[in-house]
């Protein structure tokens, strides 16, 4: 028969306690602080996880900015280059009705009004975002260099955002794709010529720029085609990197933090226990002969 | 038969009953003293008393008072500790070592993370000074987060220095201790006297503490002095205490010059400061953080070196973000301007921030393998120069470094009448260029089989994937030491309960003792009450017959 003495039973009771008071710590912890994983030891893999996601929701928060980011190049781009679609509306307009204009003061209005809308033009051109040019590719700018001439002064350079971890988007459109700095394809020389011609009297002239006018206008559509496409391309990316970052996030809350009713249901379960342990503990430890012995 | 052998034998029934009672008051004092051994009264019947009907009992008598110790369990208990002992210490650095890093929190990773959003955000505002110096500022919180890691790693490791070397001063103290209790028994032995038990529950209270404090064993003499060993070296032997230096290295030295192999406390403080990084618990965590620092570092630097800062400067020109002159502790930025960062890509306009992106991009996609060390070519490969007017170059011979290949290389070249090459490390492809100005003929080197072996080419890895590891392997292995102690501490606590169980003092044992020799104390008494009556019959009323 195994003896069983005081010493021994305070021992284990003071044992069986010590580890009932560290389960019912270990559960107090967990629901006070609301995280099932504290530190890597407690879950290996679980904080493999979490770091993990903790990256990625980072990175997808980032992601989230750069795309906002783009998707003002491309607002302002598109809005700048829908009142240059109506000022060239315009210039077309005038140039049809010079065709038909003899008197030289209605000519000369005609001309001063193509050259407002081409210094208009110019300065749109010459749009800034955040203090940086917005057509002139990655250069400083500025996009078009109004001398002697009208040359394209930035360079052919995508300006991209990265809205995902392999999502490159591009968010500049470039004045010399937009305007065309070649001969007979720059915007701001035709309507020179236009003004010019116009004053000279030549309408011939002025009507044969008509057609270089509607390969302009080919060309901003092609622009404005191209920042609905991105402008798409991000809207939709967004939507996308919000379900991510919803899903990331779920998985992150599974993976971290604990499960509230049954954290407090294991809490209580513990207290239980430990009451218990207490209560038996007072009933073992009591009686002893010495109490039955006259 | 006389009257005068029956008052004998009861009295020595009484004292014999004084004795167990004394014995048993002493046990019932001691119940709650540490390490006291339950004691027991050992009688025996006298020689008896020889008459013409027989042998007649003379009564009690007392052989000797026991000390109730089981020397098997003792020894069992003593395992457990010196394992135990390693365990616990190492578990509870360990566990101090996983709140240094102060994961997931408080630690590099969240700072890392922050450092690729930085540069993100760079990307989109390049010109923007003070987005470059949020960068520069993110740069430099991760690099002091890191040295403030690995700076707490080193105290963490004095600590445990400290506590190594007072744990060493206690375990010598005890030895001391021991060698004197030894002293004792021996002068107590030498008189004839029995050894007292009490000394003997101190002697064995030591040898407990020290086989959890260094993993240290006795056996005992007959005299019963302790001989204390440890790995086949005397600790204690008699009365001479053995104490133990500690050298430089963390080994000890026996005083006869040996090298003694601990077990214990003092093996786990040992074994987590061991300067191996393979083998030591600590030096492995730092050496994985200095190994993440140096990643980070390549890969930004490199990165860095591609772009093209606002000054214009670009490859080796551009500053370099970090350095590091030793371990994990020494990062430091070196950025300091805004306009230093490399946020373009060179072949860019002034405002782009293509590199920044590449540099955030580094979160995700490993930075192209890179050739370090002495790349390595295995025998007989050949080596095809694919765009170049060169015949085949073939290297022979086993372990050829690049430089063979080299030579090997330009006697084709010496051959076919071309000038020398000099090869260089293109990012982890080598890449061979003439030396004859102008012309700027690049040939790119391709093998059968692995021509610049594993032992050359090292894959980048992703800088994240590496601290997550530190942090996961570290995680794992506190996990494991802990397992590892709580299951050596279950097989502690079963064997010191067996042992309590059989060593300590029933209160109701000794209660059914004391009440049995009380009764036995209370007949024997009768007994001299019974003798003296009729010797009172004998002495007063014979001869008196009709008086």
């Amino acid at each position: 028969m195994v003896r069983v003495t005081q010493e021994g039973m305070v021992h284990s009771a003071l044992l069986r306690l010590q580890e009932r008071l560290s389960s019912l710590d270990t559960a107090g912890k967990r629901l006070s602080s609301g995280k099932a994983v504290q530190v890597a030891s407690d879950d290996v893999s679980g904080m493999n996880r979490i770091l993990g996601l903790r990256a990625r929701i980072r990175a997808g928060e980032q992601e989230a900015r750069n795309a906002a980011d783009g998707l003002t190049w491309l607002n302002v781009a598109d809005t700048k280059l829908q009142t240059v679609s109506d000022r060239m509306h315009r210039a077309r307009e005038l140039i049809v009705r010079a065709g038909s204009t003899n008197d030289a003061t209605a000519r000369e209005a005609l001309a001063s009004e193509i050259e407002s809308i081409r210094d208009d033009i110019l300065s749109v051109a010459n749009t800034k975002i955040d203090g940086r040019a917005l057509f002139a590719g990655t250069s400083a700018g500025p996009a078009v260099v109004a001398g002697a001439g009208y040359t394209y002064g930035g360079d052919l350079n995508d300006v991209q955002r990265r809205i995902g971890a392999e999502d490159l988007v591009t968010v500049n459109v470039n004045a010399s794709d937009v305007f065309g700095f070649t001969d007979g394809e720059n915007l701001f020389a035709t309507l020179t010529d236009v003004a010019t011609d116009l004053r000279s009297g030549n309408t011939q002239a002025v009507l044969g720029k008509l057609d270089d006018m509607d390969r302009a206008q080919q060309r901003l559509s092609a622009g404005l085609a191209a920042i609905g496409a991105a402008t798409n391309h991000i809207d939709a990316a967004m939507v996308r990197n919000d379900d991510e970052q919803i899903t990331l996030k779920g998985e992150l809350s599974k993976v971290e933090d604990i499960d509230m009713a049954a954290a407090i249901m294991e809490l209580q379960t513990q207290e239980v226990a430990y009451q218990a342990t207490l209560g038996a503990l007072s009933r073992v430890l009591q009686p002893s002969l010495v109490d039955f012995l006259r | 038969m006389t009257q005068f052998t029956a008052l004998t034998s009861a009295l020595s029934a009484l004292r014999a009953s004084q004795t167990g009672m004394d014995v048993t008051s002493h046990n019932i004092a001691n119940a709650n003293t540490a390490g006291y051994t339950r004691q027991r009264v050992n009688i025996t019947t006298s020689t008896p008393y020889y008459t013409s009907v027989g042998a007649i009992g003379t009564g009690v008598k007392i052989t000797d008072i026991e000390r109730i110790r089981d020397t098997f369990l003792d020894m069992r208990l003593h395992a457990s500790n010196s394992n135990l002992g390693s365990l616990e210490v190492k578990a509870d650095l360990l566990g101090r070592t996983e709140q240094v890093m102060g994961e997931p929190d408080f630690g590099v990773t969240k700072e890392l993370n922050e450092l690729w959003a930085a540069f993100d955000e760079l990307s989109l505002r390049p010109d923007d000074n003070s987005v470059r110096l949020s960068a520069i500022t993110a740069l430099g919180t991760l690099a002091s987060r890191i040295r403030t890691v690995s700076d707490g790693l080193t105290a963490l490791g004095e600590d445990a220095q400290l506590q190594l070397e007072n744990g060493l001063e206690k375990v010598n103290d005890q030895i001391q201790q021991l060698a004197d209790v030894n002293d004792e028994i021996a002068s107590i032995s030498a008189t004839g006297a029995g050894v007292p038990n009490d000394l003997l529950d101190r002697r064995d209270i030591l040898v407990d503490e020290l086989s959890r404090g260094i993993g240290a064993t006795a056996t005992y003499a007959d005299s019963g002095m302790a001989r204390l060993s440890l790995n086949g070296f005397d600790l204690v032997s008699e009365t001479r205490a053995n104490a133990l230096v500690l050298q430089g290295d963390n080994t000890l030295l026996h005083p006869s010059g040996g090298v003694v192999n601990a077990g214990g406390r003092i093996r786990g403080f040992q074994e987590f400061l061991d300067t191996d990084p393979d083998t030591g618990v600590l030096a492995g965590v730092q050496q994985s953080l200095d190994d993440f620092a140096t990643e980070l570092l390549t890969q930004l630097n490199a990165q860095q070196a591609a772009g093209r800062d606002l000054d214009g400067d670009t490859g080796a020109a551009t500053t370099t973000l970090l350095s590091m002159a030793g371990g994990a502790s020494s990062l430091t930025v070196d950025v300091t301007r805004p306009e230093d960062l490399a946020a373009a890509d060179p072949a860019m306009g002034a405002l782009d921030g293509s590199n920044a992106a590449s540099l955030a991009l580094l979160r995700s996609v490993p930075a192209p393998p890179r050739v370090t060390g002495d790349p390595y070519v295995a025998a007989a490969q050949t080596i095809t120069i694919t765009s170049g007017a060169l015949s085949s170059v073939v290297v022979t011979g086993a372990a050829d470094t690049l430089n063979d290949v080299i030579t090997a290389i330009n006697a084709q070249l010496a051959v076919d009448g071309i000038t020398t090459i000099v090869a260089d490390d293109n990012g982890g492809a080598l890449r061979l260029r003439e030396t004859r100005s102008g012309t700027g003929i690049e040939f790119t080197v391709s093998s059968t089989g692995d021509a610049f072996g594993t032992e050359g080419t090292h894959a980048s890895p992703v800088v994240d994937a590496v601290l997550r590891s530190v942090v996961t392997d570290l995680g794992a292995e506190v996990a494991s030491m802990r397992r590892q102690a709580g299951a050596e501490q279950g097989i502690n606590n079963t064997a010191a309960a067996a042992r309590r169980d059989h060593n300590a003092v029933s209160l109701d044992e000794e209660m059914v003792s004391l009440m049995t020799f009380q009764r036995t104390f209370e007949a024997a008494a009768r007994v001299v009450t019974a003798v003296d009556e009729a010797m009172q019959t004998i002495v007063s009323r014979l001869g008196i017959v009709g008086r």
